[in-house]
């Protein structure tokens, strides 16, 4: 039973870390090299790594999508896909990928003259599923050492356990001022049917004694 | 479409939460006025003491500021949506 409990904690915890690991925004330092569009055909279980239809395109898991390639300080590639959020999820209300595209293009730079950017992103790059993190802003930077603050991963997370402590009072209070007294009631009530019932069976024994 | 499935899940949502905050603190202030009647003695009817002091707390600007329950998200929304698009 004890390591049903623990593997079931840990596999919440792990949904829960890779749930925030996913949708927080994330600043990769790079050099954009190229960008491009290539139609993707959209299905099975890895849908749910794209965007869903509908964000201004067509209700189609048949689409053209554009891609920004860019290489990190060490060497290591990384592709961006550049999709609008619109109004779903995650709540990044981004409509703008034209235009990022635009300035991704702006910021390619070539190995000998590198242009650094910090590319705000959120997901995650699979290679063997096909997922790419989908690129939500580009702005330059001074160097490839530039290390960025996640004021808004902390902002964001403060806000979220504020919020949880907050129903955490609530379901607290609302225990001890509504549901504690009903059960307390309740009891009573147990409580004097049990009276009755003991007074019931004195009474009978009563009526053998006299007997 | 989607920008009216947004709006309507964020109001329902917020709705929600607007009504939970309203109860506890009611609650909080009901179990704030029933201490306070008993440490100033006990004196008078609790429930006509209690009762007042709701009243009060009602019509006081405190209540008021649970409209934040859907002013700080809106203005979330429009931070975000301006950084994200226009900055």
């Amino acid at each position: 039973m004890r390591y049903v409990k623990w593997t079931l904690i840990s596999l919440l915890t792990l949904f829960v870390v890779g749930f925030f690991h996913y949708t927080l925004p994330q600043h990769d330092i790079v050099r954009i090299v190229n960008t491009y569009e290539e139609r993707q055909d959209i299905s099975g279980w890895t849908t749910m790594f794209w965007q869903e239809a509908g964000n201004g395109t067509a209700a189609q898991q048949s689409r053209d999508v554009q891609f920004i390639q860019a290489v990190r300080p060490n060497g290591k590639s990384i592709v961006y896909r550049n999709e609008d959020t619109g109004w779903g999820w995650p709540p990044y209300f981004k409509f703008d990928t034209a235009n990022l595209y635009t300035e991704a293009n702006d910021a390619i730079s070539t190995k000998a003259a590198p242009e650094w950017v910090s590319v705000t992103h959120y997901g995650w790059r699979s290679e063997l599923l096909s997922v790419f993190p989908n690129a939500v802003g580009i702005k330059p930077v001074a160097g490839p050492d530039v290390k960025i603050f996640p004021w808004v991963n902390i902002i964001i997370l403060v806000g979220l356990f504020v919020f949880l402590v907050t129903l955490y009072r609530i379901w607290q209070q609302f225990r001890q001022r509504t549901i504690d007294p009903l059960v307390e009631d309740v009891e009573d009530v147990l409580e004097a049917a049990d009276e009755k019932k003991d007074n019931a069976i004195d009474k009978l024994k009563g009526w053998f004694k006299r007997k | 479409m989607g920008f009216l499935r947004f709006l309507i899940i964020g109001f329902v949502a917020l709705t929600a939460f607007y009504f939970l905050l309203k109860v506890y603190l009611r609650s909080v202030t009901r179990e704030r006025l029933e201490e306070e009647w008993a440490e100033e003695g006990s004196i008078g009817d609790r429930d006509a003491y209690v009762e007042k002091g709701i009243t009060e707390y009602e019509h006081s600007f405190r209540p008021k500021l649970l409209l934040l329950v859907y002013i700080l998200p809106l203005i979330a929304f429009l931070v975000i949506f301006y950084v994200t698009n226009f900055v």
